[in-house]
């Protein structure tokens, strides 16, 4: 199911910033997409619009084409997985998976042979005649799984699904789902603050910000060409430095304090304009400043280290640039192959030219 | 694809909001109906009979009233005694309430749930038997003589009710502290602990710390647990009638309404105690009960209690069972009185006998009144529970302007007495009214089943909501996300998960019914439609037979009963939550 989201707006009463504010997007079908963010962003508010749990305040909804933006939460469907499961607990596991079925007037052979079929699947049919109290948070995040799944739908919605679990079943759940939703084939929608989920999971990401969509790519894209600071903070570890455009066209130059930077960035902005160079740490390779560049990339600044911190994986120094004016830079180097280096010592941060993101400013 | 639908979006978008809260809006708009006509209008006409004389409005009856210094001392001694009544119910309740935060000890949830067990027995059943204890020739008297404390022989023993006016305290007091008791406990509940933890890590002694900082915290659950004892002890009929005080105002209102000798006169008198009773009802709940929401944080750290030691425990045990005991004293004492066959100058009766038990089921008019009042509580209660389940749907689930306003119409009938209502049925009622047909001297069948309809109302909505609260509204929008319609999800989400609390809130409510005092009094003035309380008063107030006293206890023994069963379910039904259903 194809969905696309037109200017829809959400104001509370007595909130003067709205929580979503003119979203537009369209969601292929078959598409796992996620809507990532801090909390109060507005994703989750965004889903619950796109369920028909609350009603725009602006702005439309179309489900395959057709406009469902008036149509009520119970004939939208759409099959919610909600962030505490929402388990009925006056009902036992079978019950819970054959409601979507039984509210779609299924029969009662039918609506069983569905929920049991969607309780294999996630391997919970052993467990059918239990109370969800009487499992465990990832127990029961499958059978809330597999309710949605028994619903029939051709559109799938997670509100942080994982959120209540511990960490190593989390790891092990996003697997599993990524696996479920790609072989179902429906269309869903992920909300999630935790960026390795998104990035991990994700066929596209929509980054959001104050109830607005800031970038939507595929993972690869939002994480390594940012579009605004925000995006390249919330992602992970980033390194910034402020400059002026010098030169524009295929490589892009920028003017900093720190020394300049080659950009092959795929905009060309104008001569002169501000722009923020952004470069991930583990791009980064500190080379001994008495080695020189390395003549495979593009970029060399002088630096000094300023401490160094063994993170098993890898090792992590923070260094300054230049004359110190710029700020510091983090940077990951693999531990196995890293050359230490001490505080105090001069040397060289080295980057591609491909490995910068440019920022608006 | 989408651009095109963006005219037909346009034209739906008002009408949105609208329907989606719409069926919240109808249910709102008849429940402001109902409770307008039922409960507004009734009073409305109370007040406006007294401000008429000769067809003209002024002040001429009011001024009759304040110029009058009988009714006038009535008033101060009816203040009075509320005040009293607060005040030893404060006395009470806190150190209980104190004590349960704070330590704990064997036994203390069975103590803490007897505590509320002087709620379910109504005063005015109690008072029938507080002569036999502590009048001159009484229980106290004799015991105190046996112990040779005392000497009959030498003149008048000491007469412990006075007046009447003590005796209506203790009846009250004993009756009202468990409300202060449930307020006190929820505000200490609500008060994190890191601020007494803060003040005796700065040194503060365990008084100071009591005293400086969690009694000026508890201040909003006092006054709130406070206004409802105050205007409950302020407009009982039921306990002063018979305990025999009859110098109070609300005595003199019913007498006149009971009999034919209602003028302009009383319905001044029936405004002065509403106007009391109304503006300590918004003083607690604007005023003072603003202060709770600000005041209750949540918890930073966890509260210590501390465990009592074997003499700690005795020292709570002989405290809350005191207590307990002290409550239900007046009530073994019905019951004694309902079985006892001779019982002159004894502790206890020296003779038993099940005649009179018998007599409640074998006596017609006896009989009668059961059945009337099983007809008038039955249907009463299911009004109560389809408002007040409708009404706190609409408060807490819905999102429609003025909920609150509706919230606080919902909770009218907890500053409109019984007496006041009454009141204004009968003024509705009146001779020369399109509605005399439906007058306590004539068929009050359906003015007394709205009149306890309306009075319960708050009770239900309070239980209901409750439940509500405790109910994810997740679980009701995952149905409707898998296709339920809402009135699906109700009846089969919603309803299934909140069962206990309308189920308690039903058999609460219809226990209520059962033995409402005030409008049963004042409303039900033909034998035939006497309801069960209106029976025990009339054969607690009869010198025709020297039995009727033991009669009007053996129909009290019954209602205890009845009470005693409908609270316990509840309780197992509620669990903690129990204490929901009393607040304001």
């Amino acid at each position: 199911m194809e969905i696309a989201l037109q200017a829809i707006s959400k104001a509370y009463d007595g909130v003067d910033r709205p929580a979503v504010s003119k979203v537009s997007a369209s969601i292929a079908s078959g598409e796992f997409f996620f809507l990532l963010g801090p909390s109060g962003c507005g994703k989750t508010t965004l889903l619950r619009l796109v369920a028909g749990l609350i009603r725009p305040t602006s702005g439309g909804i179309a489900f395959d084409g057709e406009d469902v933006t008036e149509l009520p939460v119970d004939q939208r469907g759409t099959a919610l997985v909600f962030q505490g499961y929402a388990l009925w607990p006056h009902m036992t596991v079978l019950e819970n998976v054959e409601f979507g079925p039984r509210m779609s007037g299924a029969s009662r052979d039918a609506r069983r042979r569905v929920a049991m079929e969607q309780l294999e699947r996630v391997q919970m049919a052993e467990f059918a005649q239990r109370k969800p109290n009487q499992l465990s948070g990832g127990q029961q995040q499958r059978v809330a799984l597999a309710r949605a799944l028994a619903a029939g739908t051709r559109c799938l919605l997670f509100d942080e699904p994982l959120s209540n679990l511990d960490a190593r079943l989390r790891l092990h759940m996003r697997d599993e789902l990524k696996t479920l939703v790609k072989e179902t084939g429906v269309t869903a929608i992920y909300v999630t603050h935790d960026q390795k989920e998104a990035l991990s999971m994700a066929d596209r990401v929509a980054v959001m910000n104050e109830g607005e969509i800031v970038q939507l790519g595929t993972p690869e894209e939002v994480y390594s060409q940012p579009a605004t600071r925000f995006v390249a903070d919330f992602l992970g570890e980033a390194n910034f430095l402020g400059g002026a455009v010098a030169a524009s066209g295929d490589a892009v130059r920028v003017t900093t304090t720190a020394g300049e930077i080659m950009v092959s960035s795929r905009t060309a902005p104008d001569v002169g304009s501000k722009v923020q160079c952004c470069v991930r740490p583990e791009h980064v390779r500190i080379r001994a400043a008495d080695e020189g560049p390395d003549p495979s990339l593009e970029n060399a600044l002088e630096a000094t280290i300023v401490s160094s911190v063994y993170l098993g994986d890898v090792r992590q120094y923070v260094c300054r640039l230049g004359d110190g004016a710029d700020g510091e830079w983090r940077v990951a180097e693999l531990s196995q192959n890293a050359h230490r280096f001490e505080p105090g010592q001069p040397v060289l941060a080295t980057f591609a030219a491909s490995s910068v993101a440019l920022l608006r400013t | 694809m989408i651009r095109n639908l963006l005219p037909t979006l346009a034209s739906g978008r008002l009408r949105s909001t609208f329907r989606e809260e719409r069926p919240a809006a109808l249910v709102a708009a008849v429940i402001v109906v109902v409770i307008t006509l039922f409960l507004l209008v009734p009073i409305m006409e109370t007040i406006s009979v007294g401000f008429y004389s000769e067809g003209e409005l002024d002040g001429y009856w009011f001024e009759r009233v304040v110029s009058n210094p009988i009714l006038m001392s009535e008033l101060g001694n009816t203040t009075l005694l509320a005040v009293i009544t607060t005040a030893v119910c404060i006395v009470i309740a806190l150190p209980l309430a104190v004590i349960r935060a704070r330590y704990t000890f064997r036994g203390i949830n069975v103590l803490a749930m007897l505590l509320l067990l002087p709620l379910i027995l109504p005063p005015f059943v109690g008072a029938i038997a507080i002569k036999r204890f502590l009048g001159q020739f009484g229980v106290l008297n004799i015991m105190l003589e046996d112990l040779g404390l005392i000497d009959m022989a030498e003149g008048l023993p000491p007469d412990w009710l006075g007046s009447g006016f003590t005796g209506v305290v203790i009846l009250q007091a004993l009756h009202l502290f468990p409300i202060l008791y449930l307020n006190l406990s929820a505000a200490l509940a609500n008060i994190d602990p890191a601020y007494m933890q803060a003040a005796r890590n700065l040194g503060a002694s365990r008084f100071q710390t009591f005293w400086r900082v969690t009694l000026p915290l508890l201040m909003p659950g006092l006054f709130a647990g406070g206004t409802i004892v105050f205007i409950w002890a302020f407009t009982d009929i039921g306990t002063p009638v018979i305990v025999g005080y009859e110098h109070l105002t609300p005595v003199t209102i019913f007498k006149e309404l009971a009999t034919s000798e209602v003028t302009p006169r009383t319905y001044s008198l029936v405004f002065i105690m509403l106007s009391a009773s109304v503006s300590f009802y918004l003083m607690g709940r604007f005023f003072l009960g603003r202060n709770t929401q600000v005041g209750s944080t949540k918890a930073s750290v966890a509260a210590e209690t501390t465990e009592l030691g074997a003499l700690g425990t005795a020292l709570a045990w002989i405290l809350f069972g005191g207590v307990v005991l002290l409550s239900v004293l007046p009530h073994i004492g019905v019951v004694l009185l309902g079985v006892s066959d001779h019982w002159v100058n004894s502790v206890l009766p020296q003779e038993y006998t099940l005649r009179h038990l018998i007599f409640v089921f074998t006596s017609p008019e006896s009989l009668n009144s059961i059945i009337n009042s099983l007809k008038y509580a039955g249907i009463a209660t299911v009004i109560d529970i389809v408002i007040g389940a409708a009404a706190a749907w609409v408060i807490i689930r819905s999102k429609i302007v003025g909920r609150s306003v509706l919230d606080g119409l919902c909770m009218l009938p907890l500053a409109v007495p019984g007496l006041i209502l009454a009141a204004g049925y009968v003024a509705i009622t009146a001779q020369g009214s399109w509605l005399e047909s439906f007058g306590p001297t004539e068929n009050p069948f359906v003015i007394l089943v709205v009149a306890y309809a309306m009075r319960r109302i708050p009770f239900v909505v309070r239980g209901v909501s409750a439940g509500l609260q405790q109910v994810s509204e997740a679980l009701e929008e995952a149905a409707r996300n898998l296709g339920a319609s809402r009135l699906g999800t109700g009846l089969r989400i919603t309803a299934p998960l909140i069962a206990a609390n309308i189920i308690a809130a039903a058999v609460l409510t219809f226990s209520f019914h059962m033995l409402e005092v005030s409008d049963s009094l004042i409303l039900a003035q033909t034998p035939e439609h006497y309801p069960i309380t209106k029976q025990i008063y009339r054969l607690a107030t009869s010198t025709g037979s020297p039995e009727a006293v033991n009669q009007a206890a053996a129909m009290g023994v019954y209602g205890i009963l009845l009470l005693g069963a409908t609270m316990a379910a509840a309780s197992l039904l509620l669990g903690k939550r129990l204490g929901m259903v009393f607040r304001a």
